[in-house]
């Protein structure tokens, strides 16, 4: 990765991030029963979304890195890993602050917000597991187990609000949406769909710094141990 | 590489003030455009309840959380939407109901079920439940949400950019030796 493809992302991110934040505040409409808090939703989805697909990168990369033994795929899912943590934050805390005026609490024990939750702990088991354990140890495989298990839950996390109906709304997005009550015009579908790409711009500049950060960390350790053998 | 940093620092200020004066001017210009349709919200106990000599709603009057009044007339346009004593929510306008938003409206005053409206100054133009109408509440959790999101972007990108120079200075010094 050099530095100006760094820059052009970077700029590309701070471009459609500042158009997604004007559809969002200014253009799109505000929705008829909950007001102005349902802008969260353009926020809200897209993380978690891009957090589910973070999981099922770090898993496939995993594997990749146990069957290949290539140090890219493994910098890949530690990146990966990383990132899905820090929007696995933003889908919790978006979903909290989002529910306490909609639904009067701050959280509920409902299957979706369950296994999102799993799917938060598995992040941090799995970074945990990465820092504890050096690379090349047995720990690295439970790591990838882990994050299998992660990428095992995103199904569930996308299907439990149809599976077992309580408080949060049924899926209103992807192949098994059932009703598009949550977008009741064009317009809140076109910024979600907007804001969504949004993210995954932002979401691949923030790998590929990572990235840059897990190369040079694994080229310093390579100098040092070559020093010291 | 040191020149680098500073240049992302100075884009990472700039964008921070981008992304800032657009969350202001846009929730600015909303309160704008609730000032310009002069549209104002209050909410509070329904006190009194005017009638007409056939018995149709003319005026009511709530007092705030502050122990203020406000006093509204009601027009044809004036909609309801209030829950009864079962739960179930009637949903109407003075045009359609007029005796109905009476009973609807003492209901309320007997039962101190708070209420919000939006109103002109003068005239009512929608009678709602307290939580429907929390608008103001909803803003600040907005806000929150908002805030918390992008002071966790940003700081993350700060703690790559610092841990990526200490780690190059590291390579540099190892290489130098």
């Amino acid at each position: 990765m050099n530095n100006i493809t760094k820059n052009k992302l970077f700029l590309l991110s701070t471009f459609v991030m500042l158009i997604n934040l004007y559809l969002i505040f200014i253009w799109v409409p505000t929705e008829a029963n909950q007001g102005a808090i349902q802008r969260i939703l353009y926020i809200h989805v897209p993380v978690s979304q891009i957090s589910m697909i973070a999981i099922i990168v770090v898993a496939i990369s995993s594997v990749l890195f146990l069957l290949k033994k290539n140090e890219f795929w493994d910098k890949v899912a530690i990146a990966s890993a990383e990132i899905g943590l820090l929007y696995g934050t933003i889908m919790l805390l978006s979903g909290i602050l989002w529910a306490k005026p909609v639904w009067g609490v701050w959280w509920t024990g409902e299957a979706k917000l369950t296994t999102a939750l799993i799917l938060y702990l598995i992040y941090v088991s799995y970074i945990m597991f990465r820092n504890y354990f050096p690379t090349g140890s047995q720990g690295q495989r439970i790591a990838a187990i882990i994050a299998i298990i992660g990428a095992l839950d995103t199904p569930l996390i996308y299907f439990a609000a149809n599976l077992w109906s309580e408080a949060h709304p049924p899926i209103v997005l992807g192949p098994a949406s059932e009703n598009d009550s949550s977008f009741s015009s064009s317009e809140m579908r076109l910024v979600w769909l907007f804001s969504t790409i949004s993210f995954m711009i932002f979401f691949v500049y923030l790998l590929r710094i990572r990235y840059k950060l897990q190369d040079n960390i694994s080229k310093y350790f390579k100098i040092t141990n070559g020093r010291s053998n | 590489m040191e020149g680098l940093t500073n240049m992302m620092n100075k884009k990472i200020t700039l964008l921070l003030f981008g992304i800032f004066s657009i969350l202001f001017i846009s929730l600015s210009s909303n309160y704008a455009l609730a000032q310009e349709n002069n549209n104002k919200i209050v909410s509070g106990i329904v006190t009194m309840v005017l009638l007409d000599e056939i018995d149709q709603l003319k005026e009511f009057k709530i007092t705030d959380l502050d122990g203020n009044d406000h006093r509204f007339l009601v027009i044809d346009s004036t909609e309801y939407g209030l829950d009864e004593s079962s739960g179930d929510r009637w949903i109407s306008t003075q045009k359609e109901s007029p005796k109905e938003a009476a009973i609807k409206l003492f209901d309320h005053q007997q039962r101190y079920a708070p209420v919000t409206v939006i109103h002109d100054g003068i005239n009512a133009k929608s009678v709602v439940e307290r939580e429907e109408g929390n608008l103001e509440d909803n803003l600040s959790y907005l806000f929150s949400f908002f805030f918390i999101t992008w002071v966790l972007f940003f700081g993350y990108i700060f703690y790559l950019g610092r841990k990526q120079k200490v780690i190059e200075s590291f390579i540099n010094s190892e290489h130098k030796k």
